[in-house]
C-alpha cells in the first residue's frame, strides 16, 4: 500500500511539472523557414526584370532600382557593367521578388574603377533556370561622397604628414599614379622587404596636417565612420596593415602613449585587388602586441580629440616582401563610405 | 626564446622545490606520450598531392600538485611538446594546460577556482558524445582517447570551463533527507572593450533528496553578455531552467526507476531591434524495469523537445564539421578539401571544440541526423526502448536501442519527418569458455541503423537518408602484458535531406540540399604492450577507404596508416 501510495504521489507532481510548463510556456507550432513550394516548385519568371527609370543622376541623390518575380525562390545576381570602363556593380540576392528593398543601386562600385557617366548594361542572372534578362541605365551624374578627406594623394604629399620607412630592400614608400585607383588617379604604395622588423614603414597623418588644423569630427562615435581604399597584390598575403587613431583627451595638443587612449584598427585578411573597408569610430578596439587591451586613458572613443591618424605597414620579417596600396582616406557621417 | 627560458627555470625551482618538500606537501603526477605516424593517401589518377607523410611528437603533461593545508588543494599542468623534426628547440612549444584551487571551507563548503570540468543535465549543460562514439571496439580507442584528452573530454560528459564552482549540502532531520546545492560562474568570453561584451556563464543545481528512493531538482543556468564591459548596449541570454523527479520503487520483483526532467529555455538579445526571441520548452520521462540478473532490464522513454529550445550548453557540439581536416587537407588533381572521415573523427584533435557555441552548428547527416544536439536537439518527440542483459557468467554482454521519433513542427512544411534508430551491442568473453585461457579473448560487434524521411510529394524537397555503421573488434590475450587487438568498422550512408540555414537569430532562412552516397570502412590492426594498466605500447595499422558516388567533386580515395604509440600515466 506504502509503495502504491508513492507511485501516487510521483506521478501528481510529474502532473502539476508538466501543466506549470504547458501552460507557463505557450509553443509556437508555426512550421520553421520558408515554404518549400516557394524554395522547390516549378520555376517560372512572372514579371520580366526592368530598372525602375532609364536615366538617373546620382549627383543629385537620385536612385534607381530593378525589378522582377519568380514563382520560387531563387538565388539572383544583378551586375551592371559600364559601357566606358571595366567599373562594374554586383547585386546579389535570393528571393522570389526583386523590387527596391533588394535590388537597388545607388551609384556605387564593387570592381573599381568608379562609374562615370553614360550607358550601363545590366543583366539580370537566376540560378533556378540559368537564365539571363537584361536591360540598361544611362549614368547622367556621378555620385560624389560626401565626408573629411584625409588624404587622397591627388596633390601629393602633404608637408604635415610625417613619413618613415625601413632602410629594406625594394622599399616604395611613394605616391605612384600607374594603375586604375577607386578615385582619382593616385595612389600611395606601401612595399618593402624588411628582414629584421615587422615594421616595413608608417605614414602619420596629424590633425595639424587637416586644412582647418583639426579633423572636424563629431563628438559621437557611432556618427563617425573611418574609411579607406586599399589593395592587396595577388600573390602577397603576408603584409598587415594597421591604422592607429590617436586621442588628445586632455587637450594639451600632443598625444601621450601612457594615459590617452588609442584605438587601432588592423587589418590582416585583405582580400585580393581594391576594396573599400569601412568601420563605425566607436567600433575600434584598443590592442597591445595585437591583443585587445584596456585604453590608457578615458576608455571612451572621441572622435573629436583624434589627435593623429597612423597608418603601419607591417610583414613578418622571416616572409620576405610585402606590399599594399592605399587609396582615400576618408572619415564619413550616417554610413560607410560608398564610392 | 626568453619565454622559453622562464618557463625551464619555472620547471627546475619547482622540481627542486619539490626535492625539498619531503613532507609530502607537494607532489608531482602528470602523463606522457609519444606518436610516430607514417600515413599514406591514395586516389585515382592524382598526381599533385604528395602521397606520403610523416609526423611524429613527444608530449609531456608534467602537474605539481600542492597541499598548503588540510583543506586547500593547489593543481598546475605544464604541457612541453617536442614536434619530431624540430631541432634545437625550435619545434618545442610550452603551453599551461591546466591550474586550479580547490578547498573547503568550515568543513561545509566545497570550492574550486581556475579550470573546472562540470556538468548539469542533458539540457542544461552537457557535453555529448560526439558522432560514432555510442559505441566503438577497444582498437579504435587508441587514437580518441589521445583526442579526449587533448581536448579535456571525460567520459562523464564534463566541458572544460574556467570560473568558480561552490558546493554544500544541506541535511534535515526529518520530512527531507539532505538538500544538494552546487552552483557555478564561468568566463565564457572577454571583453575586447570594443563591441564586444564579456560573456558569462553560470547557474546552478539544488537537489532535494526525500529519500534514497525519492529526490526532486531544479537546474538553471544562463549564458549572458555582461553590459557595461564593452561599448555596447546589446546583451545576449540564453536562460534554462528545468525541473527534475527521479524515483526508486520495488513491487514485489521488480524494481522501478523513474527519470524525468523538463523545463523552459528562452534566447534572446537586448537592446538588439531585428532580434526576435526564441522560447520553448521540453519534457523528458524515462522508466527502467529490472527484474533480478536473470532477466534483461527494460527502458521506454519519451522526449517532447520543442523546436525553439534553445540550451547552449547541451546544444554544443564537439566536432566542427565546419572545419578541414590537417592530414592531406586537399587532395585529388582539383586540390578539393578532403571530407571528414571517421579516421580524422578519432585523431584529428583540430576538429574539435573545448569551448561553446553560440549557434546551433553544423553536423554531419551522414554520420547523425536524428539527434546531432545530444538530447536538448530541437523539434524532436516520440519514444525509445532499450534493453540490456548480461548473461550470469558474463559470456555475453547485450544491449539494444530503438528510438521512434519526428519533428514536433514541420520545417517548410506540415509534413513532418520521421526518424528511426536501432542500435545494437554485444561484448562475447570467449575466454569465459576456456577455463584454461586466462587471457581476455573478446569479440565486440555494434550496430547502429538510422533512418529520416518525410514525403511531401515535391520530387526536389522529399527527404530520405539512411545509414549504417556495423562495428567489429576482437582482443586475443596473448600473453599477461600482450594483446593484439583489431576492428573493422563499416560505414554507410545515402540518399537525400535539406539542411537548415539559420541567421544570426537562430532562425531558419533556407535550406540547403544535401545528398550523399557514401561507403567507407575502417580496419585496424595494434600489436599492444602493457608495461602496467597505465603505460601502454602501442604498434598500430590502420586504412581507411572512402568513396560517394554522388559527390563527383570528392574523388575516392585510400588512407594508410603505420603508427607507433606510447602512452603513461604517472
Amino acid at each position: 500500500m506504502k509503495s502504491i501510495n508513492r507511485i501516487k504521489y510521483v506521478v501528481g507532481i510529474l502532473t502539476v511539472f508538466t501543466i506549470l510548463i504547458t501552460q507557463g510556456c505557450q509553443r509556437n507550432m508555426e512550421t520553421e523557414g520558408p515554404s518549400l513550394n516557394d524554395l522547390y516548385g516549378d520555376f517560372t519568371v512572372l514579371e520580366d526584370f526592368k530598372a525602375s527609370q532609364v536615366d538617373v543622376d546620382f549627383a543629385a541623390n537620385e536612385t534607381v532600382y530593378f525589378t522582377a518575380r519568380f514563382s520560387t525562390i531563387t538565388s539572383w545576381t544583378i551586375t551592371i557593367k559600364s559601357s566606358t570602363s571595366d567599373a562594374t556593380k554586383v547585386i546579389e540576392g535570393r528571393s522570389s521578388l526583386i523590387n527596391e528593398e533588394n535590388g537597388m543601386w545607388d551609384g556605387s562600385t564593387t570592381v573599381f574603377p568608379s562609374f562615370g557617366t553614360g550607358l550601363c548594361s545590366v543583366e539580370l542572372w537566376t540560378e533556378a533556370d540559368s537564365s539571363v534578362q537584361n536591360t540598361t541605365v544611362n549614368v547622367t551624374g556621378l555620385r560624389t561622397p560626401t565626408g573629411i578627406v584625409v588624404a587622397d594623394f591627388e596633390s601629393g604629399i602633404n608637408p604635415g604628414w610625417n613619413i618613415f620607412a625601413q632602410s629594406g630592400a625594394n622599399m616604395t614608400f611613394r605616391i605612384a599614379n600607374d594603375q586604375t585607383v577607386p578615385q582619382g588617379s593616385n595612389y600611395f604604395d606601401m612595399g618593402g622587404e624588411v628582414n629584421w622588423d615587422w615594421l616595413i614603414g608608417l605614414i602619420d597623418f596629424p590633425a595639424t596636417a587637416m586644412p582647418s588644423s583639426n579633423f572636424g569630427l563629431s563628438n559621437n562615435p557611432n556618427d563617425v565612420f573611418f574609411n579607406v581604399a586599399l589593395y592587396r597584390p595577388d600573390t602577397l598575403t603576408n603584409g598587415v596593415v594597421l591604422f592607429q587613431f590617436k586621442e588628445d583627451e586632455n587637450g594639451d595638443g600632443n598625444f601621450n602613449t601612457a594615459n590617452e587612449d588609442m584605438y587601432s584598427l588592423e587589418l590582416t585578411k585583405l582580400e585580393p585587388g581594391w576594396q573599400i573597408v569601412s568601420i563605425k569610430y566607436s567600433e575600434l578596439v584598443s590592442l597591445e602586441n595585437g591583443q585587445p587591451a584596456s585604453p590608457k586613458g578615458n576608455a571612451q572613443h572621441n572622435p573629436d580629440k583624434l589627435h593623429t591618424l597612423s597608418c603601419l605597414f607591417l610583414a613578418n620579417p622571416a616572409s620576405g616582401y610585402s606590399q599594399a596600396l592605399m587609396d582615400y582616406v576618408i572619415f564619413t557621417t550616417d554610413g560607410p563610405l560608398k564610392l | 626564446m626568453i619565454q622559453m627560458k622562464y618557463i625551464t627555470v619555472l620547471l627546475l625551482s619547482i622540481c627542486s622545490t619539490m626535492a625539498v618538500g619531503q613532507n609530502k606537501k607537494v607532489w608531482a603526477s602528470g602523463a606522457a606520450r609519444s606518436v610516430f605516424q607514417q600515413n599514406s593517401i591514395q586516389t585515382d589518377g592524382d598526381t599533385i598531392t604528395p602521397t606520403n607523410l610523416n609526423s611524429g611528437n613527444t608530449l609531456v603533461d608534467v602537474a605539481i600538485n600542492a597541499r598548503p593545508n588540510e583543506n586547500t588543494f593547489v593543481h598546475g599542468m605544464v604541457r612541453v611538446r617536442n614536434d619530431f623534426g624540430g631541432f634545437w628547440g625550435s619545434g618545442v612549444t610550452f603551453d599551461m594546460r591546466q591550474l586550479y584551487l580547490k578547498g573547503l571551507v568550515n568543513d561545509a563548503v566545497r570550492y574550486q577556482l581556475g579550470d573546472i570540468n562540470y556538468k548539469l543535465s542533458p539540457y542544461t549543460f552537457y557535453n555529448n558524445q560526439e558522432e560514432l562514439s555510442s559505441h566503438q571496439s577497444e582498437a579504435l580507442e587508441i587514437y580518441r582517447d589521445m583526442v579526449h584528452c587533448d581536448m579535456f573530454y571525460t567520459s562523464d560528459n564534463t566541458w572544460r570551463q574556467q570560473g568558480a564552482a561552490v558546493d554544500f549540502t544541506l541535511e534535515f532531520s526529518n520530512l527531507v533527507k539532505e538538500l544538494q546545492v552546487n552552483t557555478f560562474l564561468f568566463r565564457n568570453r572577454p571583453t575586447d572593450f570594443g563591441q564586444t561584451s564579456e560573456r558569462i556563464f553560470f547557474g546552478g543545481n539544488a537537489t532535494l533528496l526525500q529519500s534514497e528512493k525519492l529526490s526532486f531538482g531544479m537546474n538553471y543556468v544562463d549564458m549572458m553578455d555582461v553590459l557595461g564591459t564593452s561599448r555596447s548596449n546589446k546583451a545576449f541570454h540564453n536562460p534554462v531552467i528545468t525541473g527534475t523527479v527521479d524515483a526508486y520503487q520495488k513491487l514485489k520483483a521488480y524494481q522501478f526507476k523513474f527519470k524525468s526532467e523538463s523545463g523552459i529555455s528562452e534566447m534572446y538579445t537586448l537592446n538588439d531591434p531585428n532580434a526576435t526571441g526564441l522560447r520553448d520548452y521540453f519534457y523528458d520521462l524515462d522508466l527502467e524495469i529490472t527484474r533480478g540478473k536473470k532477466l534483461p532490464s527494460l527502458g521506454v522513454n519519451y522526449i517532447n523537445v520543442g523546436p525553439q529550445f534553445r540550451s547552449i550548453g547541451a546544444q554544443s557540439r564537439r566536432i566542427d564539421f565546419g572545419a578541414q581536416n590537417q592530414m592531406f587537407n586537399r587532395y585529388g588533381n582539383d586540390q578539393v578539401v578532403r571530407p571528414i572521415t571517421q579516421m580524422d573523427m578519432m585523431q584529428d584533435a583540430s576538429l574539435y571544440q573545448s569551448t561553446l557555441s553560440m549557434d546551433l552548428q553544423r553536423y554531419a547527416p551522414q554520420y547523425d541526423n536524428v539527434q546531432p544536439y545530444g538530447k536538448a536537439t530541437p523539434n524532436r518527440k516520440g519514444f525509445s526502448l532499450s534493453a540490456a542483459h548480461t548473461m550470469k557468467n558474463e559470456l555475453i554482454q547485450v544491449n539494444g536501442t530503438y528510438r521512434l521519433l519526428s519533428e514536433v513542427v514541420g520545417q517548410g512544411t506540415d509534413v513532418l519527418r520521421d526518424f528511426n534508430v536501432l542500435d545494437l551491442r554485444a561484448l562475447i568473453r570467449l575466454d569465459t569458455l576456456i577455463s584454461s585461457y586466462k587471457h581476455p579473448l573478446e569479440l565486440s560487434i555494434g550496430l547502429t541503423n538510422q533512418n529520416t524521411q518525410r514525403d511531401v510529394k515535391l520530387d526536389t524537397a522529399d527527404i530520405d537518408l539512411k545509414s549504417t555503421m556495423i562495428d567489429v573488434g576482437l582482443k586475443i590475450g596473448i600473453s599477461e602484458n600482450f594483446a593484439i587487438i583489431g576492428s573493422y568498422r563499416m560505414m554507410n550512408a545515402s540518399g537525400v535531406e535539406l539542411l537548415n540555414t539559420r541567421n544570426d537569430y537562430s532562425q531558419i532562412v533556407d535550406f540547403e540540399r544535401f545528398e550523399t552516397d557514401m561507403k567507407q570502412s575502417i580496419m585496424l590492426l595494434a600489436l599492444r604492450y602493457s608495461f602496467d594498466t597505465k603505460n601502454h605500447l602501442n604498434v598500430v595499422w590502420q586504412k581507411l577507404k572512402y568513396e560517394d558516388a554522388s559527390n563527383q567533386d570528392t574523388p575516392s580515395f585510400d588512407l594508410k596508416q603505420f603508427g607507433i604509440v606510447y602512452s603513461m600515466y604517472f
